[in-house]
């Protein structure tokens, strides 16, 4: 009996002293397959995807100021449009080289500071790659040059032509563009020359670090923050006295902010489904995950649940103008509602998704009871 | 059954085992102190914050900035005298004050064995713990006894018993037994474990956890109690509690535990294991066994002692029950929630956010969380009904001295309760800044669209 008691003592005191194990939970899910399936159908295409379009953008920016006819002005105004289109499917992927180029916040901060814009230009200020910068640069700085620095075409086109500063207006929408497409050539060799994919797959644990957790943090902040509170809740007034519908997203080509929206969102789903860029296929994803686990809560498997949030979210977006800003001014009700369904995955994302995946969102690794 | 207080108060046992468990218990402290400070938490938990969640009617406990690392300190070196037994009676009341202080903080740290370590830290004040081997009695040696009461063992005996059962009781209930909840979600976690990983996925695993773990709770102090099973039960202990060290970070709590069962034991176990101490230390350990034993004097004062702690144990068997008080789902509405050994019983979170309104205009805008809370604090505070009330009424003074009029705090928040889907969890229509805390019933928190059954 006391043999008994010392081995379990010194077993306790082994034990005591095997320190904290600061791992989180794991569970045998393939999370390097799911990782592997993000980053090469997924997150890699997306930016080649991108990077292509903003190669295009610069190049029609590079025709435009050579040769700055109302054509080559079309022409230049599609192709920010496409790579706009393009940008909204990459936003949630701020890892890697856009985590530490601050890709989102220089890409897209609107509204953009037209005084800073219009000073730059004066000064012959092409200078952007500082921090206070965010708001005179990336996709809403070209809206502005492109759509909102005359009231019509012909005047837009006359700051590029025959107005004192044209040379300044030519250099700086170069310098706007050109820094634009070198961001997505900096992401794109770092995922696939600069050996990240490689360093983001093997990271496949499920600490505050892992790519795992990283990308499923960036995934609902990306729906909460910028789809959710960015692109609908500041505008429509929701965090505000009063609203701000010239805050909504491209306010100056004002018909595409809901569209943009919905790229978003779809891509966010698609990503939710594990779903291939540019495909039908579908490889190991959050769903995939969430029912490898058997998540189910009250009755229904959580991915069902949040699938037909999705589905609310498309809806009530889907009545909306195509220009937010005259939605805010017509009839904000109808913005607040989509607001709301897109509330609703924030919900199941955040205390349905989250704890069932185990994800750490908590840097306080505090005791439990 | 014939149960006599008077025989009873006049039974003696050896002051070894009490010598024993404050050593034990002491040390245990030190060390948990020593941890928490390592761990960079004083900073995270007490100093960091911008505010902290007050338990109702201790307001005015309020963190000391910096100064809290003395508090930590002293805290600490109390917990060394009382293990050394050196100035006892001082030491412990220091440690009582100073680690409840702690506790008293910031309830978003609230945990239950935080609450067991202020209990028997109180009771310790009333016990001779310090009657042998103690440096207190090896400086005096009228202070040595080699005989204490029995009540001063079995008062810390019926404590540990009260939170083994009182826990176990906690898990009679549907969520618990019906559905394996919340097990079913924290098991697979560990799937990764070797030898047990692979079974943790499997269902049946969860309700085996589930009904072992509440049998466990239920049948331990009674095992430990009677003297054929103390040896088998204490084996269970150690399994029992190193598995949940294992399985989830509840860091110094099961080496507490399972230390504290030892008192279980016969006084010929801690006389062994002091005199092993004297041999390698070098002092003699038959000073200590002076064959004297402490005496009470029936004084008033010794009587209103007794009555008191009597008093106080049956609080401590009543006071778990006050949930039966209060309408409406106890895992919902956490009213009789803490204080009443519920242990780990709920995989539970939430999501609140707060609308600001300026009465005047009337003009509404969302609050950022972030900006007034730490993670841990929003985590805490999302599905705790108090916590969303004392947050709503800080938010209503800062935005106040913002310049917003008479700003009315409104919150549109969710809950998940052990796999169920989350659902609105505090009615949103409700102005928080017109209700005040207190121990009556919360009526603006939402129905919970479901039963659970049970203690």
């Amino acid at each position: 009996m006391k043999k008994v008691i010392l081995f379990l003592g010194i077993a306790a005191m082994l034990f005591a002293c095997s320190g904290e194990s600061s791992s989180s939970n794991t569970d045998t899910f393939d999370r390097k397959g799911m990782l592997e399936n993000w980053a090469d159908n997924i997150i890699i295409p997306s930016f080649q995807n991108y990077q292509s379009k903003t190669s295009a953008l610069a190049t029609a920016s590079a025709t435009f100021t050579t040769t700055p006819t109302e054509a080559n002005l079309t022409a230049l105004r599609a192709s920010w449009l496409e790579a706009y289109k393009a940008y909204q499917k990459v936003a949630a992927f701020e890892v890697g080289k856009a985590h530490d180029l601050m890709f989102r916040y220089y890409n897209n901060s609107f509204p953009v500071s037209v005084s800073d814009i219009n000073a730059n230009i004066a000064a012959g200020d092409n200078q952007l790659d500082l921090l206070t910068k965010f708001d005179e640069q990336g996709f809403p700085a070209l809206d502005y040059l492109l759509f909102g620095v005359g009231n019509d075409t012909a005047s837009i086109l006359a700051k590029y032509t025959t107005d004192t500063n044209a040379a300044k207006y030519k250099s700086y929408l170069m310098a706007v563009s050109t820094r634009i497409k070198s961001f997505s050539d900096l992401i794109v060799a770092d995922w696939t020359t600069g050996g990240y994919r490689t360093a983001y797959v093997l990271n496949n644990g499920t600490g505050v670090s892992s790519s795992t957790n990283k990308t499923i943090n960036l995934f609902v902040q990306y729906y909460e923050y910028y789809l959710r509170s960015v692109k609908i809740g500041f505008p429509a007034g929701k965090f505000s006295a009063t609203t701000r519908p010239s805050d909504v997203e491209a306010y100056y080509k004002n018909d595409i902010s809901k569209e943009l929206l919905e790229i978003g969102l779809q891509s966010s789903k698609d990503f939710f489904n594990g779903k291939h860029f540019n495909s039908t296929t579908t490889g190991l994803s959050l769903k995939a995950y969430l029912d490898y686990l058997n998540v189910v809560r009250s009755g229904e498997s959580l991915s069902t649940t949040i699938l037909s949030k999705y589905a609310e979210a498309s809806t009530s977006i889907g009545v909306l103008n195509a220009s937010f800003s005259q939605q805010i001014q017509t009839d904000n009700t109808k913005m607040l509602a989509a607001f709301d369904a897109l509330q609703k995955n924030v919900v199941c994302f955040k205390i349905d998704m989250i704890p069932a995946l185990n994800v750490v969102i908590d840097y306080q690794d505090n005791d439990g009871d | 059954m014939n149960f006599n207080l008077n025989n009873y108060i006049n039974k003696y046992t050896e002051a070894a085992t009490l010598a024993f468990f404050r050593l034990a218990f002491g040390l245990m402290m030190v060390l948990s102190i020593i941890r928490f400070i390592s761990y960079g938490w004083v900073e995270k938990l007490y100093i960091d914050p911008k505010f902290h969640f007050t338990f109702y009617g201790f307001e005015w406990v309020k963190p000391l900035g910096n100064y809290t690392y003395l508090l930590f300190f002293i805290c600490g070196l109390s917990a060394f005298f009382v293990a050394l037994g050196y100035k006892y009676r001082m030491a412990i009341i220091v440690f009582f004050f100073s680690f409840t202080y702690i506790e008293l903080l910031d309830k978003t740290t609230y945990l239950n064995h935080y609450y067991f370590i202020s209990i028997i830290s109180f009771l310790l004040i009333f016990l001779p713990a310090n009657a042998s081997f103690s440096i207190d009695a090896f400086k005096n040696k009228n202070l040595v006894f080699q005989k204490i009461p029995s009540w001063n063992l079995d008062i810390l005996k019926l404590m540990l018993g009260i939170v083994y059962f009182y826990a176990g009781l906690a898990k009679l209930n549907s969520d618990w037994l019906i559905d394996a909840m919340p097990l079913s979600i924290w098991l697979p976690g560990n799937a990764n474990l070797p030898l047990i990983g692979s079974i943790l996925e499997k269902t049946w695993a969860h309700y085996s956890f589930s009904w072992i773990g509440a049998l466990y709770d239920l049948a331990i102090p009674f095992l430990l109690l009677y003297r054929r099973t103390r040896v088998f039960a204490f084996v269970l202990v150690v399994i029992f509690h190193i598995l949940t060290r294992i399985l989830f970070p509840i860091g110094m709590f099961p080496y507490i535990m399972i230390v504290s069962s030892l008192i279980f034991f016969d006084s010929s176990l801690h006389l062994l294991f002091f005199k092993k101490i004297a041999s390698v230390l070098k002092f003699s350990a038959e000073y200590f066994e002076n064959g004297k034993t402490k005496i009470q004097n029936y004084n008033g004062l010794y009587k209103t002692k007794v009555a008191f702690l009597m008093a106080f144990m049956a609080f401590q068997l009543a006071f778990p029950f006050r949930y039966l008080l209060y309408p409406q789902e106890l895992f919902w509405t956490e009213e009789g929630y803490r204080f009443s050994w519920r242990v780990m019983l709920m995989e539970k979170a939430g999501y609140a956010n707060f609308i600001i309104t300026d009465s005047k205009t009337k003009n509404s805008f969302q609050v950022n969380n972030s900006q007034f809370l730490t993670t841990f604090q929003e985590k805490q505070m999302a599905f705790q009904p108090d916590f969303i009330l004392e947050y709503a009424h800080y938010l209503h003074d800062y935005y106040s001295k913002q310049g917003v009029t008479n700003p009315e705090v409104r919150v549109e928040s969710y809950v998940a309760l052990n796999g169920r889907l989350s659902q609105p969890y505090i009615n949103s229509k409700i102005n928080l800044i017109q209700e005040y805390e207190s121990f009556k019933h919360k009526t603006w928190i939402l129905p919970f669209n479901d039963e659970i059954k049970g203690f």
